[in-house]
Formats: C-alpha cells, sequence, structure tokens
C-alpha cells in the first residue's frame, strides 16, 4: 500500500519517522547537558572566583593587620620615649647641660593679668590691679 | 585458532596483572585513607596548621593624673638561623655586621652561626644529630635599632637572620618613686614580679596569654576557609596611683640637694593629703635606676618608708598634748616646771636639750621640753597615754599596698616598765615607721579623723575601660573637743615661728605647724652618742593643710637636730609645693616684713630717745662705741659659766 501523498510506502514511513524521533531526542540530551555542563561550568568558576577574592581580600586583611601590629608597636615606642622626655629630670638635666638658668617663676614678675577674647580684644575687667601699667597681654615680666 | 588462544592468554596475564595493579592501589588506597586516616591526617595538619601565641601586654603603671611610670616598650630579639647561615667565609661576614650594629663580640656572633648540630643521646645510647634551626644574637633590642637592622638584613639578604618581636618593662622616669614601684625580672620568658607595687599587684597587672591556631597557605597566611580556634588574650590592669608626678619630681630633687647637703646614711621625705590620706610624693635615698640592673644594690631596694622604723622621738609630743588637751586634762596655758632642764624619775634622769624653767603647754611643745612633756604624760596616766598613742595609729599597720610593711615597736600597756610613761611620750622605747608617723600627723591635720594612707587611686581594665576606685574612708574624729584641733594647731604653729626650735622650717607667707625630732640611734642595747635620726614632720597651711610632709635624715653629718638638718629641705619642698598647687598665702609677707621694719625702727628710736632722757637726767654722756668692736672680757672679770663668751661694753663717763 502506498500513500499517495508521500508515494511512500508504510514501512518506509515508519522507519522515517523512528529515525527523525531519535535523532531530536539526541539533540535534546546534548543541549540539556551542555547546558547542565555549562552551568556547572559556570558555578565553579563562580566559586574559584570567588575564592580568589576572598582569599585576596585574607591577604589584605593579614598585611593591615601587620601593618596595625607595627603601627600599635611604634605608638607604644614613642608614647614611652614622650614620657621619657617630658619627665622633670630629664628637662632639669638639659637645664643644667645647656646652662639655661632658669629659676621658679614668682608672682611678683605679673605686672597685670588680663582675660584675652577669642579674637584678642581683652576684656574689661570687674576690678584692675593697683599696678595697672601696662596694656599688654598677661604673662609679661 | 592456536593464534587466538595465544592472545587468550596474554590478555588473561595482563587482564590479571591490571587487576593485581588495582587491587594494590585500592589496598594502598584503604591503607591511606581508612587504616592510617589518623596518623597521617594529624600529620598533614601539623604541616598546614600554625599555632601562634599571643602575650597580652602586663598592666601599666600611671601616677594620679595619667603620667605613665612604668610602662612596656616593644622591642626585639634578633635570632638567626644556623642552618642557612652558610660556609665559615659566609658567617664571618655577617657576625661582623651584626657584632658592629649591635655592639657585641664579633667572635660570640660568629660561634653561634658556626654552632650548626645539635647532638643529643636517644633512650638506648645511641646519638641522634639535628641541624640547628635558631639561636639568640641579642635580646631585647631597642625598637628603632632593631628596625634599622631589619631593613638592612633584608637589602643585604641574609635570610638566616630573623627577628622575634618582644616587651621590655620600662621606667621612663628612671629613678622617680623606684622603691615604690618596684621591678620585674625575666624567669625563662616569664615575667617574675620582685618588689614593690609590681609584686603586690602582680595578679591583677599580669596578662593572660592567648592562642591562635589556625591552617595556613604555603605563604604562611591563614586560609579563608581552613579551621582556625582563637583564644583572646587579655592585657593586664592598669593601676592610677595617688602620687603626682611634678610634686613627686620636686621632692626628689630636693632629697637629692638635701643629701649633698647632710650626707646622711639614708633619708627619706612622705607628703601626704591629710584629708584622704593620699600620699601624693614619696622618696627615699639610696635607691636605684630599675632600668640600670647594675645600679641595683640591696640596701637601696628596701622600701624604707614601709619597712624601716625609727624612733621617732619629739614628734610624737603633739599626739600626747592633743590627747591631754582633748580630754581636759590640761590646758594651752597649763605650767609645768621643766626643772631647769634636768629631772630624775624612776630613778633615771630625763635631760632637756636646753634647761627651762616653769613654762606653758604651748611652750613646751614650742621649745620641745621633754621634761615638760613627760610631767603631762604622768598626768594623763599610763591607760590614756596608751589610748591616746594607739588612736593615733601607733602599734597598727597603714595598709599601704607595700609588702613587706613592719607594725613598730609599740609595747602592750602590760608590758610596760616604771619609765615608759616619760619615755613614751617623748618618743623614746617604741617606735614608727615614716608612713605610721605620716598617717598620724594627718590625723592631727584634719581634726582628728583617722584617714587611711592611700598609694592606690583606681584600677582599670584597659580592654573595658571601666575603673575600680579604691575606696575613701573617713571614720569619726578622735577628738571629743572641737576646739582641740585648733589649740594644737596654734601650739605647733609657734614651733616655726620667733623662738621656735624649726625656724629653718618656716616658709614664708605661709603658717607651718610642725615639730622636729631629734632621735638617739639605738645600737647594740644601748642609745649612741653619735648617731641620730633627724626629722620634720608638719602641715602646710596649718589651718587649712594641703598635705602632711615628713623629712628624715638618718645619720646626717654636721649636725643632728631635726630643725636644722630636715627643716631646710621641708621649708624648700613645701614652698615649691604651695607655689605648684597654686595655694594662696596666709599673710603679705612682705607687708609683714615692712611692719616687722617699721617696728624695729620704732623700738630703737623708742631706745634712742630714752638714752638722750637719761643722760640729761644723770649728766652722763655714753662714751662713743666702735660698731664692730667685740671685746672679750679680762679673765679676772669672767667667771666660769661665761668663759669664752664675747661681750660689748658700754663704758659712761661723766661729762
Amino acid at each position: 500500500m502506498t500513500n499517495v501523498k508521500t508515494m511512500r510506502t508504510r514501512e518506509e514511513i515508519g522507519r522515517y519517522s523512528r529515525t527523525s524521533s531519535g535523532k531530536s531526542w539526541m539533540v535534546s540530551l546534548v543541549v540539556k547537558l551542555s547546558f547542565m555542563f555549562a552551568l556547572i561550568f559556570l558555578a565553579v568558576n563562580a566559586r574559584i572566583i570567588y575564592n580568589q577574592k576572598s582569599e585576596q581580600i585574607n591577604r589584605e586583611i593579614a598585611r593591615t593587620k601587620s601593618k596595625i601590629h607595627q603601627l600599635n608597636r611604634e605608638i607604644a615606642n614613642l608614647k614611652v620615649r614622650r614620657e621619657q622626655l617630658s619627665s622633670w629630670p630629664y628637662i632639669s638635666s638639659r637645664i643644667n647641660q645647656f646652662k639655661l638658668g632658669l629659676r621658679p617663676a614668682d608672682s611678683k614678675q605679673i605686672r597685670k593679668i588680663v582675660l584675652v577674647d577669642p579674637d584678642g580684644h581683652p576684656r574689661a575687667m570687674h576690678s584692675a590691679p593697683a599696678l595697672y601699667r601696662e596694656t599688654r597681654t598677661a604673662g609679661t615680666n | 585458532m592456536t593464534q587466538f588462544s595465544q592472545m587468550g592468554r596474554r590478555m588473561i596475564v595482563v587482564a590479571i596483572l591490571l587487576l593485581g595493579l588495582f587491587a594494590y592501589i585500592l589496598w594502598q588506597l584503604y591503607t591511606v585513607q581508612i587504616k592510617r586516616h589518623e596518623e597521617l591526617y594529624k600529620k598533614a595538619r601539623m604541616k598546614y596548621t600554625t599555632v601562634k601565641t599571643m602575650n597580652g601586654k602586663r598592666g601599666e603603671i600611671y601616677d594620679y593624673s595619667g603620667n605613665l611610670l612604668v610602662g612596656n616598650i616593644p622591642c626585639s630579639d634578633v635570632c638567626a638561623d644556623p642552618s642557612i647561615a652558610g660556609d665559615a667565609d659566609r658567617c664571618r661576614v655577617i657576625a661582623r655586621f651584626l657584632a658592629e650594629k649591635l655592639e657585641i663580640s664579633e667572635e660570640s656572633v660568629f660561634e653561634k652561626l658556626m654552632d650548626k648540630e645539635i647532638v643529643t643521646k636517644n633512650a638506648d645510647g645511641t646519638k641522634r644529630v639535628r641541624q640547628r634551626k635558631f639561636v639568640i644574637i641579642k635580646g631585647k633590642v631597642d625598637y628603632e635599632i632593631a628596625e634599622r637592622l631589619k631593613l638592612e638584613t633584608a637589602r643585604l639578604d641574609y635570610k638566616c637572620v630573623f627577628y622575634r618581636e618582644t616587651t621590655r618593662r620600662y621606667y621612663p622616669k628612671k629613678q622617680l618613686l623606684a622603691n615604690v614601684l618596684g621591678f620585674t625580672n625575666l624567669d625563662r620568658d616569664q615575667v617574675v614580679a620582685v618588689i614593690g607595687l609590681e609584686k603586690f599587684y602582680d595578679n591583677k597587672m599580669r596578662s593572660v596569654q592567648g592562642l591562635e591556631r589556625y591552617e595556613r597557605s604555603r605563604d604562611g597566611l591563614p586560609i579563608a576557609y581552613g579551621n582556625s580556634s582563637m583564644k583572646e588574650d587579655k592585657d593586664g590592669f592598669n593601676v592610677y596611683l595617688t602620687i603626682q608626678e611634678p610634686i613627686q619630681a620636686i621632692l626628689e630633687e630636693e632629697l637629692d640637694k638635701f643629701m649633698e647637703r647632710c650626707n646622711p646614711s639614708a633619708a627619706y621625705a612622705v607628703m601626704a593629703d591629710p584629708y584622704t590620706g593620699d600620699i601624693i610624693a614619696v622618696a627615699q635615698r639610696p635607691t636605684f635606676d630599675p632600668n640600670d640592673r647594675k645600679s641595683m644594690k640591696p640596701n637601696a631596694w628596701r622600701n624604707r618608708i614601709a619597712e624601716d622604723t625609727f624612733e621617732p622621738g619629739s614628734t610624737i609630743k603633739p599626739l600626747v598634748v592633743a590627747g591631754a588637751l582633748d580630754r581636759g586634762i590640761i590646758a594651752p596655758d597649763t605650767r609645768f616646771d621643766c626643772e631647769k632642764g634636768l629631772w630624775f624619775y624612776g630613778g633615771k634622769r630625763l635631760k632637756d636639750s636646753h634647761p627651762m624653767g616653769n613654762l606653758t603647754v604651748s611652750e613646751i611643745i614650742q621649745h620641745s621640753s621633754n621634761i615638760g612633756t613627760a610631767k603631762i604624760a604622768l598626768v594623763m596616766g599610763e591607760k590614756t597615754l596608751d589610748e591616746v598613742l594607739r588612736s593615733f595609729g601607733l602599734g597598727a599597720r597603714t595598709g599601704i599596698p607595700l609588702k613587706p610593711e613592719t607594725v613598730g615597736i609599740f609595747r602592750p600597756r602590760k608590758q610596760w616598765d616604771t619609765l615608759s610613761i616619760t619615755r613614751f611620750p617623748i618618743g623614746q622605747g617604741l617606735a614608727v615607721s615614716p608612713l605610721q608617723l605620716v598617717r598620724s600627723y594627718c590625723i592631727l591635720a584634719n581634726g582628728g579623723h583617722p584617714v587611711k594612707l592611700r598609694l592606690v587611686d583606681r584600677i582599670e581594665n584597659p580592654a573595658t575601660g571601666i575603673e575600680q576606685k579604691i575606696p575613701l574612708e573617713k571614720p569619726d574624729s578622735i577628738f571629743k573637743n572641737p576646739s582641740t584641733h585648733g589649740k594644737i594647731v596654734d601650739m605647733m604653729k609657734k614651733v616655726t615661728g620667733e623662738g621656735g626650735t624649726a625656724r629653718q622650717a618656716a616658709v614664708r607667707g605661709y603658717y607651718v605647724a610642725g615639730k622636729t625630732g631629734t632621735a638617739q640611734k639605738f645600737m647594740n642595747g644601748a642609745y649612741s652618742k653619735s648617731k641620730y635620726i633627724a626629722n620634720f614632720v608638719g602641715f602646710v597651711p596649718a589651718d587649712n593643710p594641703r598635705f602632711v610632709l615628713l623629712v628624715t635624715a638618718d645619720e646626717p653629718k654636721g649636725g643632728y637636730y631635726g630643725g636644722s638638718v630636715a627643716g631646710p629641705t621641708f621649708r624648700t619642698i613645701a614652698e615649691r609645693t604651695l607655689k605648684y598647687l597654686n595655694v594662696k598665702p596666709d599673710y603679705d609677707a612682705d607687708a609683714r616684713d615692712q611692719e616687722l621694719k617699721l617696728a624695729k625702727k620704732k623700738k630703737l628710736e623708742e631706745m634712742r630717745r630714752e638714752r638722750e632722757l637719761r643722760k640729761t637726767r644723770n649728766g652722763i654722756v655714753p662714751a662713743p662705741v666702735k660698731r664692730t668692736e667685740r671685746i672679750t672680757r679680762p679673765a679676772s672679770n669672767r667667771s666660769n659659766r661665761n668663759s669664752g663668751r664675747k661681750y660689748r661694753y658700754i663704758t659712761f663717763s661723766k661729762r
């Protein structure tokens, strides 16, 4: 029996349809597998990139930590050095070494005390000292 | 057919071989993954796991305002790995370089670098040779030197040299407060506190070691996803003292001058706030620099202010008199016969340094009469005297955080002998520590409140910033009569005034209440005739004291009276401290000088007028006197008592 439209026998038609459906199945499998592999590839790649980045940050953290540690040590060293330099025994030894001849302040040295505004103008005083001679700011000898 | 069968056999052989190989691999896999899993996993972990110990910072010590007194200074141990140092020539070059930079012997560095093997013996007696990978070239190298060296060794590519970070206990103010602060030693990398506050607060200041365990990559950095565990290290607590560094510096400087002037075998000074009991400054000589272990001598270590005792001498008299005044036994104007300086009681004689007659209680304090004070004590009786002295803290520890602290010597009343009642009130037969004496004067100065001396103000946890304040105590006054304080202070003011025993301790512009003390040292069962302890203790300004100050010299040379030895140092310390604290003067010293000058002038004028009046009345004209002429009275006119004295004669002649 021959099909008038295709002029193919029934066996031929059956064989043909079986082959074409098999091919499409394989194609779809390949596509699906490729897609899956692509996804896996992407995930693995993303993970690698992520790991790389995190390691990079990790290193940066370690470097910064080490820098902070170094700075802390330097600060500790400077702190002790500052204390040493600002101590009276050290200052007095320098005064003697350079023969600066400094002496403790005497209250008689102050002739006038003036309160000064932040902009530098002297404030009016409620009571002026008797020895009000100079108009310069406080602390002059 | 034959060909096929031969092929088949070969195939079978190959298949068997492959199967065997496969089986072997499987067996190995089984061994590695299952049978030896634990052992191999442990080994691998050891390779890539790092354990890092972190030593926290030992607590620091600050003064009241936060000035650092004891700190930790970073430094480095310069180390080397001899196994990679190279041959002798290379080692020589490295040794020369390190020796020059670290100022150590080149030979010793060379020897360390060439010592490349460690030979040990196994349990069975066989020798085992290992490579030496670690030697310390120089420990605790200063931070700056180590940092410079690090750069240079990196530039010269000395891979065998490496650095181990560490810290060193450092005392930036050197001798300042050294005895109180104490020091630490190192024993196999462990800090051991030896004396002073370092020892007393060791438990608080000691740090807690931390431990970090992590898996590392080839370059030693931690792996992000590796296993890690961490036990945080903890810094020790910081201790804040009641000491004020600027005043401490004044005290130390003046004590050095005192040592130069009087050359005593030891000297110390203690300053305390009478209201809070805070020790503001404390110093002693001899002392040491805790950074320089070579200067340390055992006699300089001792904390004399807490450990030593001495007979307080006359400094105890105001306590006795205050007790008697408070109980109404005496009044400031009650008179006692001071027996012209010599009095016998219980078969033993008691002397005054200057013969005195009938004195009021005020004058007894002013002239420091032993006989007068002993008589006051006799009126008080043993029980009251014992109560009074104990209420001022004699025979009890001050509780200051310094160990050991002496309790002093003050026998229980049951053990007193006949003489005790006349000797204890003049400071003989009992002994106090400098701190005990300062505490008793704090009680006198603050109106009778028995304060507890404090050396530590607060303790701070550096991690949280929380501070634990050492509580202030203000117990009830031991004076039952509110006027007692004023009366005793008025009496003590006279000590530094005109006619007092310590005019040299007077501070210009301020009233000083104090008392001198001159005690013979009790040595080998008898009082020494040449060795004394001279001291002066007082408070300024007398009516509203800012501090109590004790200055003591042990065996001073060239003089031994408390007033002349310790008085001037008391004055200079007090002057400088009052200026620093900006304390308002009690009176205008210049105006007072002017007044005194005027009064003197007026008196001279009156005397001149009187002379002229007498002249006109008697018709006698005084002969002119050479102003600087001093004539020794002729031997025939001299009595034994006045022999050697110089007189100025005014001869009169009739006109």
